[in-house]
C-alpha cells in the first residue's frame, strides 16, 4: 500500500499506523489526520454528531454573551443554577437521588472521568473495564498508576456485560468497575437484569462503580437504559458521568458533569480547581438551556439516528458483514472477517481508496482484529455514498463478501 | 462498610479541601484576573461565530487553526518561530496549561521554583507528577542541578514583578549549562505596564529548544470567564503535553476559542487605563496607612508588606471578615505580605472594606 502524509508533515505508512495499534487513541487520531488530507473523505470515525446544536441552545449562549453573564467566572463546581438543573434531571429521568451539591460540572465528560480516576485510584489498584473499550480512558487510568483489567463482552450477547465475567475478574486489588452503557464502541447495553446482578456484586465486594451514561438518550428497542446509581444502596458507591456533547450535539461546547455523594464531589471540585479552575461560563449557559429547555430536539435526533442505523445495518448485511445488534448510541460494531482482510487493513483501504474513514476495532482493544466501529454521524445521503464506496472497495479487495448472504 | 469513595474523601480531602468559609457577597481581590467586562469586540465575534454554528463541534485538537496561527504570529514579534500546526496548543485556561505541562514534563524530576511564586497554582500538579519541588532565589546563588525542570513565572504573579534582564540572562545560562527543561509561566505577561517590556524566556539564547511557554489572552479584556489560554514550544515537549490535554478534555471550548480570536483580531482601544487608576488608588490607600509596597510592574497586582499588622495570614483573615478576600503571601512563600488584585467590578466597594480591615488591625496594634 502507498503512504500518506499528515498535516504535521509526517509520513504515515501502513506499518507506522500498525505500530500505533497498541495505542487506540493515537491510532484514531492518526487516521483522522490522514482523512483530513483527503478533500472528499467521508468521516464515519469520530463520535461527533453532524447535527447542529439546537437553535434555542445557541440563542441562550448568545444572550449570555450579549448581556454580560458569560463574562463572570463560574465557581469551580459549576453555575449553581446548572448544578441544580442537572440534579433535577437526574432525579426525574434517572431516579438518582442526588442534589445540586453532588454535581460537578466539568469541561466535557472526559475531564470528569480523568479527575475522578486520579482521586480514586492508588497505584496498583485494579479497575475493571468492559472490553472492547473506549481507549481514551486508558491514559487517565495509567496516570493514576491504576491497573486496567479488561472484562470480555461477547458479540453473541450484543456486548452486554455478564455478571459472571465481572465476578471472574475480581481480585483483592479490585477497587472499581467502569461501565459505559450504552457503550462505545459496541453500542451494546448492559441489560437491567445484569445491572442489578452487578450491583449486588459491587456491594458485596465493596467496589466503586463509575457509570458513563453519555449515550443514555439514544437507545433502540428492545434496549432499555437503567442508571445503576438508582438501585438501592448504589448511589453511595457510584459516580455517574454524563454530559451534553452527544445528547444535544454539543461536542464543541465542552460541558460534562458527574454526580456522586457530595463529600466526594467536594474533593473533586478542589481537584478541578487545581487542574483547570472551572468550566467556561458561556458553555455552561448553553448547557443550562439544553437541560431546562424543550427536549423535542433529542427525540428528533433519536429518529434520525434510528433511520441511519437501519440503513447501515441493511447495507452491512448486503456486504456480508456480521454485527452485534446495536441497542444504543450511534455506532455499529461490525465484523469484517468475511472480507478476508484484517479490519486494520480494511480500514486503511477504505480510507485510501474509498475515502471513507472507519476506525478498526484495534483502536478499541488489542484483540478486536476483525471488527470495525462505524459511526452514523453523517446525513443519510452521505451515508449512502459512503456505503457505495465501501462496496466498491470490497469488490476490488474483498474475499467473497459479495457472495455472502 | 466504608466505601472506597468515602476512603478517597478521607485520604484526599485533607490535602485538597479548603476549609475556610467566607461571607456571602465577598469581593475577591485574590484572583489572577481583573474580572473585567468582556470587550465589545469579543462579544460580537463570539455571537457571530455561534450564529454560524462554529461553536457546535470538536475543534482540531491543538485548537482552531486561525488562533494557533495568531499565537505563532505573536511569538514571532519576539523573534520566536513556532509551527502553528504542532507547536502551539490552545488550552482551557492558564491553570489547565500549568497542570498538563507539569504533569507531563515534571514527572519524577526535581522542579526548581522561585522562592516566591504562585505556589497554589502548581502544587497539585507537582504532587501528581511525583516531582520534588526545590525553592531557589533567582537573584541569589543558583543551585547545582541535573535533569531537572526550571519552572519560572515571568512576570511573577506572586510579586507582580518582572525579573530584570540580567537575572533572566543568568537563569538562561544556568538552564543551558545544567540542561534543564524550562516551563516559562508567562500568563501574566500581557498585564505588564506599558513601560515594562516583556522578554519571553524562550527568546533568550539556547532557550527556544528547551522551553515550553505558557501564555494567555489576558491582553483581551474580560476573558477570565472564558477559560482559554495557550502553550507553545518545541514539538518534543508540546506534543506530549498536548496529548495529556487531549486525554483530559479532548479540545478547548470552541466558543471560547473564537472569543479569544475576536479579541486579538480587534483589540479593544479602551483597555487598561482603568486598571492603572485602580492601582493608583490602592497605592494611595497603602501610603495613607503607612504600609510599604513594591512598585508594581503589572496593572493587575500590588504586593504590600503587612508584617507590621501581623503578617499575611492575619490580614487576610481580617479582610475576609469584612467581606473582601486578599491573597495571603504565605501561600506564595512570602508570609509577611498580601497580594491584592485590582479587579474591575466591585473595586470601589472592595477598597472601602480593605481600608476598614487594615485600619482596624492598625488601630488594634496601636
Amino acid at each position: 500500500m502507498s503512504t500518506a502524509t499528515t498535516p504535521g508533515g509526517q509520513i504515515v505508512t501502513p506499518d507506522e499506523l500498525r505500530a500505533l495499534a497498541s495505542d487506540g487513541t493515537r491510532l484514531r487520531y492518526a487516521l483522522m489526520e490522514l482523512a483530513a488530507q483527503i478533500p472528499d473523505a467521508i468521516a464515519l470515525g469520530r463520535g461527533d454528531p453532524d447535527l447542529d446544536t439546537p437553535p434555542h441552545i445557541v440563542a441562550a449562549a448568545q444572550a449570555a454573551v450579549a448581556d454580560g453573564r458569560a463574562d463572570l467566572p463560574a465557581p469551580p463546581a459549576g453555575l449553581p443554577e446548572l448544578r441544580a438543573a442537572i440534579a433535577a434531571k437526574l432525579r426525574r429521568d434517572n431516579g438518582i437521588p442526588v442534589d445540586a451539591d453532588g454535581i460537578l460540572v466539568t469541561s466535557g465528560g472526559q475531564e470528569a472521568l480523568y479527575l475522578l480516576i486520579q482521586a480514586l485510584l492508588d497505584p496498583g489498584d485494579e479497575i475493571l473495564v468492559p472490553d472492547p473499550r473506549y481507549t481514551s480512558y486508558d491514559e487517565a487510568i495509567a496516570q493514576a498508576g491504576g491497573v486496567m483489567i479488561p472484562v470480555s463482552t461477547l458479540p453473541e450477547d450484543n456486548f452486554d456485560l455478564r455478571p459472571e465475567a465481572v465476578e471472574a475478574s475480581l481480585t483483592p486489588r479490585t477497587k472499581a468497575l467502569l461501565l459505559i452503557s450504552p457503550g462505545n464502541p459496541t453500542a451494546g447495553i448492559v441489560s437491567p437484569d445484569n445491572l442489578r446482578a452487578i450491583a449486588v456484586i459491587a456491594q458485596r465486594r465493596n467496589l466503586v462503580v463509575i457509570s458513563d451514561e453519555i449515550y443514555e438518550k439514544f437507545v433502540y428497542p428492545p434496549g432499555e437504559h437503567l442508571s445503576i446509581a438508582s438501585l438501592p444502596g448504589m448511589f453511595e458507591r457510584t459516580v455517574t458521568l454524563n454530559g451534553f456533547s452527544k445528547t444535544y450535539a454539543m461536542t464543541g461546547w465542552r460541558v460534562g458533569y458527574l454526580a456522586a455523594p457530595p463529600a466526594f464531589t467536594r474533593v473533586l471540585t478542589e481537584f478541578k480547581r487545581a487542574a483547570s479552575s472551572r468550566t467556561s461560563a458561556v458553555s455552561q449557559y448553553a448547557a443550562l438551556a439544553a437541560v431546562t429547555g424543550p427536549q423535542e430536539c433529542v427525540a428528533e435526533a433519536h429518529a434520525i439516528y434510528s433511520r441511519r442505523r437501519e440503513l447501515m445495518l441493511a447495507s452491512l448485511r448486503r456486504m456480508g458483514f456480521g454485527y452485534a445488534e446495536p441497542l444504543g448510541a450511534f455506532y455499529v460494531y461490525a465484523n469484517a472477517a468475511s472480507t478476508g482482510r484484517s479490519a486494520f487493513e480494511l480500514s486503511y483501504l477504505l480510507l485510501k481508496e474509498g475515502h471513507v474513514l472507519i476506525f478498526p476495532g484495534t483502536a478499541f482493544g488489542e484483540k478486536w482484529v476483525d471488527w470495525l466501529r462505524i459511526s452514523l454521524l453523517q446525513p443519510e445521503e452521505v451515508l449512502t455514498e459512503a456505503i457505495a464506496r465501501m462496496e466498491r472497495v470490497l469488490a476490488r479487495h474483498g474475499a467473497g463478501a459479495a457472495e455472502a448472504p | 462498610m466504608t466505601t472506597p469513595l468515602e476512603l478517597a474523601v478521607a485520604a484526599r480531602g485533607k490535602r485538597w479541601l479548603e476549609a475556610e468559609d467566607e461571607p456571602v457577597g465577598t469581593l475577591d481581590l485574590a484572583g489572577d484576573g481583573l474580572a473585567e467586562a468582556t470587550s465589545a469586540a469579543v462579544r460580537e465575534a463570539t455571537v457571530a461565530a455561534l450564529e454560524r454554528h462554529l461553536g457546535d463541534h470538536y475543534t482540531r485538537r491543538p485548537g482552531i487553526a486561525p488562533l494557533c496561527k495568531a499565537v505563532a504570529r505573536h511569538l514571532a514579534t519576539f523573534g520566536l518561530t513556532v509551527n502553528p500546526d504542532n507547536e502551539v496548543v490552545i488550552t482551557g485556561g492558564p491553570q489547565e496549561s500549568r497542570f498538563v505541562a507539569l504533569r507531563v514534563l515534571a514527572v519524577g524530576r526535581t522542579v526548581y521554583v522561585p522562592t516566591v511564586a504562585p505556589w497554589p497554582a502548581y502544587a497539585a500538579a507537582l504532587s501528581f507528577a511525583g516531582a520534588a519541588a526545590a525553592r531557589f532565589d533567582p537573584e541569589g546563588e543558583l543551585p547545582e542541578a541535573q535533569r531537572a525542570v526550571l519552572l519560572l513565572p515571568t512576570p511573577n504573579p506572586a510579586t507582580g514583578q518582572a525579573y530584570a534582564a540580567e537575572t533572566l540572562a543568568r537563569l538562561a545560562a544556568w538552564a543551558a549549562a545544567a540542561d534543564l527543561a524550562v516551563i516559562a509561566d508567562e500568563a501574566a505577561a500581557p498585564l505588564l505596564r506599558p513601560d515594562r517590556a516583556h522578554v519571553p524566556f524562550a527568546s533568550l539564547p539556547a532557550m527556544a529548544e528547551r522551553t515550553l511557554t505558557l501564555g494567555s489572552f489576558a491582553s483581551v479584556p474580560g476573558l477570565d470567564a472564558w477559560n482559554v489560554a495557550w502553550f507553545a514550544g518545541p514539538k518534543s515537549c508540546s506534543v506530549p503535553v498536548r496529548d495529556l490535554k487531549q486525554a483530559m478534555t479532548i479540545c478547548s471550548s470552541a466558543a471560547s476559542q473564537y472569543a479569544a480570536l475576536g479579541g486579538w483580531e480587534a483589540p479593544d482601544a479602551s483597555t487598561r487605563a482603568g486598571a492603572e487608576g485602580r492601582i493608583a488608588a490602592l497605592a494611595a490607600l497603602l501610603a495613607r496607612l503607612g504600609l510599604p509596597y513594591a512598585e508594581p510592574h503589572t496593572i493587575a497586582y500590588l504586593v504590600a508588606d503587612v508584617s507590621a499588622l501581623g503578617g499575611g495570614a492575619a490580614v487576610a483573615a481580617a479582610c475576609l471578615r469584612r467581606g473582601v478576600r486578599v491573597a495571603d503571601g504565605a501561600g506564595f512563600g512570602s508570609p509577611g505580605t498580601i497580594r491584592i488584585t485590582v479587579i474591575e467590578r466591585g473595586f470601589d466597594d472592595a477598597l472601602v472594606r480593605l481600608e476598614g480591615a487594615l485600619a482596624e488591625l492598625a488601630g488594634a496594634r496601636a
